[in-house]
């Protein structure tokens, strides 16, 4: 099932991430998606986050399928080059895989192996290109293809950025290369989200509002030291620090959040990092 | 035989017979190196776009962006080294300063062709392995006056070659990633 189609009957769109594990069991992970079906319409497999060694997106997106469950394949260019990427295109669209999100993922310094070899042929917006024109039969070499795939392309934004003009021209590019709908990075302030909101109007995509779950006032100023673009506020640092159960608070926050921007866009996204199980206590807290 | 994409003005024409000559071709390629190399911090990736990004080479981006910023700009600063620029928005500045903010957006740049890395981009670009308009001819933003653009482009490129070489940079002895 296609993002795209939801999107087109008006739905309000919800997904999660699942990391895959550092190794090949997969008990806890495929516990944590189980407990999501039924409530959220997919999975974002995340390909080797923050340049960390782990088991692939392609494999894991494949599990969920046979088990019923829909995932959205993600995909950058650090570590493979174009005629990897278009054959991992293909291969995904043989093992069932329709939802697509393309990135152009993080450095390698920022991962636990440091010295290896970055790539980056393609960039985001080359590989959406890619991937348009693998749907349209041929490869990126004018190649024809004997079957071409269907997919929904889906990219990412920082509404956070500063400045926002680099960011805002990256995305038209994507759109114009074919991106289908945008999950945005961690966002914290609506006010924020809502002149964002307005200065992308113009291109007509659907767009994901991105929610990472607080797990404490030391996250969040980590967070606003080191993650680019994410900028907790102060008000929330400090409902952290009084709160006594941070848990609750943490899904309390995430809740709120929801429910303050849901009206400004077509979906959410909500990175759990860990806490998958309670994105079900988020979804009561935001009406979904 | 040789072919162009692009239609050449007069000085490409007479550079091109003239650098069929193979040693005025050595000194004009080793100048060229030099002299990108000192201006732009150039790293030779044959397929060069510094006329699209306002004289900024986004080669220099440890990720080698060619479209726009990856999401890891921090006000201005690389997640890979947190005292470098990020290159984009550096390109971005540049861009307004020289009022050529529309051809940062509405550039699109296909995949590098890595065949053409460590070769000269003039030589490229003469000889048809680029498409056109050349650098040459769009160095110098269309519709402005000549004699208010030169001297603009020209500070410009000193200016951003001071900045290169005083201060952190992404030059290539500096090294990429945090080490």
């Amino acid at each position: 099932m296609k993002l795209t189609e939801l999107f087109k009957s008006g739905k309000f769109v919800i997904t999660a991430e699942v990391g895959p594990p550092k190794g090949v069991d997969l008990e806890e992970m495929m516990g944590d998606a189980e407990l999501l079906r039924g409530r959220i319409d997919g999975f974002n497999v995340t390909d080797q986050q923050s340049s960390v060694m782990r088991l692939g997106s392609l494999a894991v997106c494949h599990l969920l399928k046979q088990k019923g469950l829909e995932p959205v394949y993600q995909t950058t260019c650090r570590d493979r080059n174009r005629i990897a990427l278009q054959s991992d295109l293909l291969s995904a669209y043989v093992l069932g895989i329709e939802n697509v999100l393309c990135l152009t993922g993080d450095y390698v310094s920022l991962g636990d192996h440091p010295g290896a070899k970055p790539v980056f042929d393609l960039d985001s917006v080359t590989l959406l290109h890619a991937a348009a024109t693998l749907q349209q039969g041929r490869d990126l070499a004018g190649q024809e293809l004997k079957g071409s795939p269907s997919f929904c392309l889906g990219a990412v934004v920082t509404p956070g950025a500063n400045p926002m003009g680099p960011q805002i021209m990256k995305m038209e590019k994507k759109v114009k290369a074919g991106a289908q709908f945008f999950q945005t990075q961690a966002v914290y302030e609506p006010e924020k989200f809502e002149e964002f909101m307005n200065k992308v109007k113009h291109l007509n995509v659907p767009v994901m509002l991105g929610i990472v779950i607080l797990k404490s006032a030391g996250m969040a100023r980590f967070m606003n030291s080191n993650v680019a673009g994410v900028h907790v506020p102060d008000p929330l640092i400090q409902e952290m620090e009084e709160a006594p159960n941070k848990p609750r608070k943490g899904v309390e926050i995430a809740a709120r959040l929801i429910n303050q921007m849901k009206d400004m866009c077509q979906g959410v996204h909500i990175m759990a990092l860990g806490w998958e199980k309670r994105i079900p206590a988020i979804l009561d807290g935001a009406g979904l | 035989m040789t072919t162009t994409s692009y239609d050449m003005t007069g000085i490409e024409k007479v550079l091109k017979k003239a650098l069929q000559n193979k040693t005025l071709s050595n000194i004009f390629f080793f100048g060229e190196r030099k002299f990108k190399e000192w201006v732009f911090d150039c790293q030779s990736c044959g397929n060069c776009v510094l006329s699209h990004t306002a004289f900024i080479c986004p080669m220099r981006c440890p990720k080698q962006q060619r479209n726009g910023p990856c999401g890891g700009a921090m006000n201005g600063y690389c997640e890979v080294d947190r005292k470098k620029r990020c290159v984009w928005d550096e390109a971005w500045e540049s861009a307004a300063r020289l009022n050529r903010v529309e051809s940062l957006e509405n550039n699109y740049e296909e995949a590098l062709d890595w065949r053409l890395y460590s070769t000269s981009a003039w030589d490229n670009m003469l000889e048809g392995r680029l498409p056109g308009p050349s650098l040459f001819q769009t160095m110098f933003k269309k519709g402005e006056p000549l004699l208010i653009e030169a001297p603009r482009v020209t500070f410009h490129m000193l200016r951003n070659a001071f900045r290169l070489h005083f201060g952190p940079s992404w030059r290539r002895w500096e090294g990429r990633g945090q080490l």
